[in-house]
């Protein structure tokens, strides 16, 4: 960040090419129109290049893009809402208790992350194991209680040192 | 590489990069609202935006009004300056639209395109001031 604010378009690369999916990941769970949605990204890397000289902490930037792409998501969608006037009825059984879209976008990558986690495991059926984990509508086959539960411990401290390695 | 799943807009982020803004003052935005609900149905090119930004003893107030394709930004300019521009520039640092600013402290901004903008203040015997960017 630093080697950026004072003009280096290499490491504003390495910025952008470390950051982007993330950006770009957010601002598409928003569900904006392709067009506003490339103007938003555009000007989240504007308004970061804007305050680059002014950011002091480099290892929060991630969490500093995750919440300016928010923002300026939620603003554009605001700004793009259409009001028509309409019969409350319509609205009856709408679900006030969706997932907000952020949310959504963490767990999906989450669950990304413990799929390439899963993926690593050397023994097959330790992997499909694993798997049916992630597929909460999958009945596990039936086997003994105590056996599972110690596979799945052994599994998931593999899952866990994956994970950690990754990170 | 921009083709790449996850990297759509690579190009437009490197050409973000731009550090002949860094001495300049900034205006932070203040104030962000939404349509004004209660215009919906009865003007032509309603109000899609207000936005205020400030430094100091300077405050840009804006109404952003949208008529098809084409934006307007209108608003009122507060501070203690004479004479005084309000210039529209897109990413690149090109120059769309430039306004006098009258000695209401009015101005407006007309048949901008949508998408990225920012604006620049420039007074008499004063520093340039930008604005944050935000879409139009």
């Amino acid at each position: 960040m630093r080697q950026a604010a004072c003009g280096s378009r290499g490491a504003w690369r390495d910025i952008v090419d470390r950051h982007l999916p993330m950006v770009n990941g957010i601002a598409r769970s928003f569900g904006l129109s392709a067009p506003d949605r490339e103007d938003v990204v555009q000007t989240v890397w504007l308004t970061l290049n804007l305050h680059l000289p002014r950011l002091r902490e480099p290892h929060h930037l991630r969490a500093w893009l995750s919440r300016v792409t928010r923002d300026k998501c939620l603003r554009q969608r605001r700004r793009d809402a259409r009001q028509y006037p309409t019969d409350p009825e319509k609205f009856a059984h709408v679900d006030g208790d969706a997932p907000d879209p952020e949310a959504e976008y963490l767990r999906k990558e989450r669950d990304e992350a413990l799929r390439r986690a899963v993926d690593r495991l050397r023994d097959p059926a330790e992997r499909r194991a694993a798997l049916r984990f992630l597929e909460p509508d999958a009945a596990p086959p039936p086997q003994d209680r105590r056996v599972a539960f110690n596979e799945r411990r052994r599994m998931v401290r593999r899952l866990r040192n994956t994970l950690e390695d990754e990170i | 590489m921009s083709g790449r799943e996850g990297m759509e807009g690579r190009e437009a982020a490197l050409a973000a990069f731009d550090r002949s803004a860094d001495d300049m003052d900034l205006a932070a935005l203040v104030v962000d609202r939404g349509p004004r609900l209660e215009e919906v149905r009865s003007v032509d090119d309603p109000v899609v935006g207000e936005l205020a930004f400030e430094f100091e003893d300077v405050r840009i107030d804006l109404s952003l009004h949208a008529r098809g394709p084409s934006r307007t930004l209108s608003g009122t300019v507060r501070g203690e300056f004479g004479y005084a521009l309000l210039e529209a520039h897109r990413p690149g640092g090109r120059r769309e639209d430039v306004a006098s600013i009258e000695e209401t402290g009015e101005f407006a901004l007309q048949d901008l395109h949508r998408g990225p903008i920012r604006l620049t203040l420039r007074r008499d015997a004063e520093a340039p001031l930008i604005t944050e960017w935000f879409t139009l």
